[in-house]
């Protein structure tokens, strides 16, 4: 009791002045004008793929790539929801429609390529395991701004809040790839765009905690 | 331990002392989330008087709270300090107007689980740890000792391995499991005197195999 009363004291002592955190609103906008930021510069670089505007032309296509940027937009809100204390935890399954929708997306193509394709729309084409790479080089720079944003996650929820901070950089990375790299069957886009995207939403779920032990606030 | 500074009481609500915990610290009046609002809302702005006073009040109700998850005194008031300059670290993720008790109760109630995760893993490592002891002998043998009883452990399971399907039951029940003869032959399905002849004759092949002072007598 003493040394909770000294501890009481001495916290008083050091009140600097803070400033509390903005909306999750406006640090959703933020947040995605930087990563939009660093997608456009990487999609220059390369420069839009051929067939972009045909593909982009078709709904199917179309809505697929929306429910992608939907997903990381989704997913980008719902972090700054649940690393708040306080908020409620059922943020975290905002993403999940948007999720679906880029899944059923996928899946579709995968049917409609079959139609038009036959059993060639299942060959696997190891050179479009580079999605993944892109992908995967993409979403570290904007998950670790992320996790920067949220670092006091650690004394709240660190692990769901890590794996949607991986599951919004990813999927507007995978949207960003989609600009400048295509050309694939839906199934290679379903095993290497989405699969990259689950895989690291999953490893950021298992190492949330000490992610965040390492990068912001967090007691171990 | 820093210098005991001299705050002026807040004029906003009387704090409450932190040695004593109400009964029902957990249902605070609903007017106590208004004012540890607005005394963080200030606290936020550096106001040295409001935070103390928020602090000094939000006492109780962590105390109350890691008392119910963790029990023990100790640990409790431990937690509470913890929590403390956690809520310290984190003072800028409060949003003023907002309700203030969700926001120190979460900080609180995961800090609790905490501890708790890491008191099971204590627990779990100990355990762990303890086990290969358990095993080991006080006087185990040295790897000279251990190479002579293994070796004439192998011996024996040689020596065992070459008597007859009867004999080994009958040495199997009888002097291993030190059954007596009646119980051994309703096991076996043979006769006490069938029982008997097939364990002497098993001895004397084992006295042969080993020598005698390896065979215990019967």
């Amino acid at each position: 009791m003493t040394d909770t009363r000294r501890l009481i004291d001495q916290l008083a002592a050091r009140a600097e002045p803070v400033r509390p955190l903005s909306s999750p609103l406006r640090r959703t906008a933020v947040w995605v004008a930087l990563a939009t930021l660093l997608i456009a510069m990487i999609a220059s670089v390369y420069g839009l793929r051929t067939g972009l505007r045909a593909d982009l032309a078709q709904a199917p296509l179309m809505l697929e790539w929306i429910a992608s940027v939907l997903t990381g937009l989704l997913a980008a809100y719902a972090v700054f929801q649940i690393s708040v204390p306080g908020r409620s935890p059922h943020w975290m399954w905002l993403p999940l429609p948007a999720l679906l929708l880029w899944l059923a997306g996928l899946g579709w193509g995968c049917l409609r390529d079959y139609v038009r394709m036959g059993a060639d729309a299942f060959l696997m084409e190891a050179v479009s395991s580079e999605c993944a790479v892109a992908i995967t080089m993409t979403s570290v720079p904007l998950g670790l701004l992320m996790l920067v944003m949220v670092r006091h996650a650690g004394v709240v929820r660190p692990a769901p809040t890590a794996m949607l901070v991986a599951l919004s950089a990813a999927a507007l990375s995978a949207a960003g790839v989609s600009l400048y790299h295509g050309g694939e069957t839906a199934l290679m886009v379903l095993l290497w765009h989405l699969g990259a995207v689950v895989v690291l939403s999953l490893l950021c779920l298992l190492f949330g905690r000490p992610l965040f032990a390492w990068i912001g606030y967090a007691k171990r | 331990m820093a210098t005991l500074l001299a705050f002026p009481s807040p004029v906003v609500v009387e704090p409450q002392r932190t040695d004593a915990m109400p009964a029902d610290a957990l249902q605070t009046p609903a007017g106590d989330d208004d004012a540890w609002s607005a005394w963080m809302g200030r606290a936020q702005g550096g106001d040295n008087a409001a935070y103390h006073a928020l602090l000094n009040a939000i006492a109780p109700y962590l105390r109350a709270i890691a008392r119910r998850y963790l029990g023990n005194r100790e640990d409790a008031e431990d937690a509470v300090q913890d929590i403390l300059i956690i809520v310290h670290g984190v003072r800028h993720t409060y949003e003023p107007g907002r309700p203030f008790k969700p926001w120190l109760a979460t900080i609180a109630t995961r800090r609790c689980i905490d501890v708790l995760r890491r008191r099971a893993r204590r627990v779990e490592h100990e355990v762990l740890a303890e086990e290969p002891f358990d095993r080991i002998d006080e006087d185990s043998p040295g790897p000279e000792d251990a190479l002579a009883r293994g070796q004439a452990a192998q011996h024996v399971r040689r020596a065992v391995a070459d008597l007859t399907p009867r004999q080994q039951q009958a040495i199997e029940l009888v002097h291993l499991k030190d059954l007596s003869l009646n119980e051994a032959s309703s096991e076996s399905r043979q006769s006490v005197s069938a029982l008997k002849v097939a364990c002497h004759r098993a001895l004397k092949s084992l006295r042969h195999a080993l020598g005698k002072e390896d065979v215990p007598h019967d």
